[in-house]
């Protein structure tokens, strides 16, 4: 089987999409599939071309960073573009992940591409979903083990099945809502001064810490 | 002081000409108001898609690095009373024009995390937010379609500390009705 990929992260190939997209890939290719190019739809003035690829593929990967809720502009201008067409049941998986923890605020994207994919009539193995993504790209893999060896597994189970496993997608979403210990953990961190650590080191390398609460169009 | 409303129309080029319509008899009744109506036309504004790069959060804090048509309806956006977003469905969902002008909403809020309803949400960055109306052309899509849409904006309004006051299709609202509705905001 050969695979298309279809990033479409803003972020392009420095993207947390794209480490999700090679651990799948890795999977893929084990059991003997053929990845054959990844589109970056943030080129978007080639989406005429993407859509046709995408149109013409044995099977495709469409991975996306949620943005305000639901897939990024770059995203909605590719589908726009395949417009209307009869997938004629081609394998497809999706993937959206969110820097958020909390799978709730994947859950509306979710069901747009379950629309979209009876829309397009595709064979859709599976949409995975992925809270906490932020930081994944900057992470080594020993802090990503259980994320690496699930995308591995989702890739070889696509080629293999045809179908990702409904149990491991669950798990690998986590719940919708945070659970009590994520909730105290948040809240402790609040406490402590920690919850905002990251903004507030990015502030400051930027020079831009004493100008965080600007509202510039007041 | 009388009130604002930003109107977004997010109908692209060759977009729905019933929404077309629908604007040009809306704007019709709006006009003989005493609201300071600000109508923007994506498909005549210069917007590019948003980047992912965080500028507007870490470097520039409340300022996109990009310099476009953006700054203007940002601007109009916080200063106003009301905001509405106007949009045919488009492959089941609001138009791609619109949703590129939604991405760019991101510097409105701060990066800062607080958790609202066992949630993670981002902090306000402005003391107030307007009101949401959703004005969509169902263009013949679902009910399922047409409430992704709903919550997405219902969502939009939560991250805004605010909310949609009316989410119509234009097939179920008038124009004397919606006129109604706005200005008794």
């Amino acid at each position: 089987m050969k695979l298309s990929v279809f990033n479409g992260s803003p972020r392009g190939k420095n993207s947390n999409s794209q480490v999700f997209i090679d651990q799948f890939s890795r999977g893929f290719q084990h059991e003997g599939g053929k990845v054959s190019k990844t589109f970056y739809l943030v080129q978007n003035q080639n989406v005429t071309d993407y859509a046709t690829e995408f149109m013409e593929a044995e099977a495709a990967l469409l991975i996306f960073p949620l943005y305000t809720d639901s897939m990024p502009g770059i995203v909605k201008y590719f589908i726009e573009e395949v417009g209307d067409f009869d997938g004629k049941q081609k394998p497809v998986v999706f993937m959206v992940h969110s820097g958020f923890s909390g799978g709730i605020h994947c859950v509306t994207v979710v069901k747009y591409l379950e629309m979209l994919s009876k829309k397009w009539n595709l064979s859709l193995a599976g949409i995975i979903v992925k809270p906490g993504s932020e930081g994944t790209r900057l992470k080594p893999d020993s802090w990503n083990r259980r994320m690496i060896k699930s995308m591995h597994r989702f890739g070889s189970d696509f080629i293999k099945y045809g179908k990702l496993d409904a149990k491991q997608l669950k798990r690998f979403k986590g719940p919708d809502q945070l659970t009590g210990y994520q909730l105290l953990g948040y809240k402790l961190m609040n406490w402590i001064g920690l919850s905002n650590m990251y903004w507030n080191m990015n502030l400051k390398k930027h020079g831009a810490y004493a100008k965080r609460f600007d509202a510039p169009y007041h | 002081m009388s009130k604002k409303i930003t109107f977004i129309n997010g109908n692209p080029e060759n977009g729905s000409l019933e929404l077309d319509k629908f604007h040009e008899d809306l704007l019709a009744e709006l006009k003989r108001e005493p609201y300071e109506l600000n109508y923007i036309e994506l498909v005549n504004e210069e917007i590019k898609f948003c980047i992912g790069c965080w500028d507007c959060w870490w470097k520039t804090p409340g300022l996109c690095r990009h310099d476009d048509s953006m700054n203007k309806i940002l601007r109009s956006i916080i200063n106003s009373d009301l905001l509405v977003f106007s949009s045919p469905v488009i492959m089941g969902f609001y138009s791609a024009l619109l949703k590129k002008c939604h991405d760019r909403l991101i510097p409105l809020v701060h990066p800062y995390i607080e958790i609202v309803n066992k949630e993670l949400h981002h902090k306000k960055r402005y003391p107030e937010y307007p009101l949401l109306g959703v004005i969509i052309d169902p263009d013949g899509s679902g009910k399922n379609e047409i409430e992704v849409i709903r919550t997405v904006f219902s969502r939009l309004a939560l991250n805004f500390k605010s909310e949609v006051r009316f989410f119509h299709t234009t097939d179920s609202v008038t124009i004397k009705d919606l006129k109604n509705e706005i200005i008794s905001i």
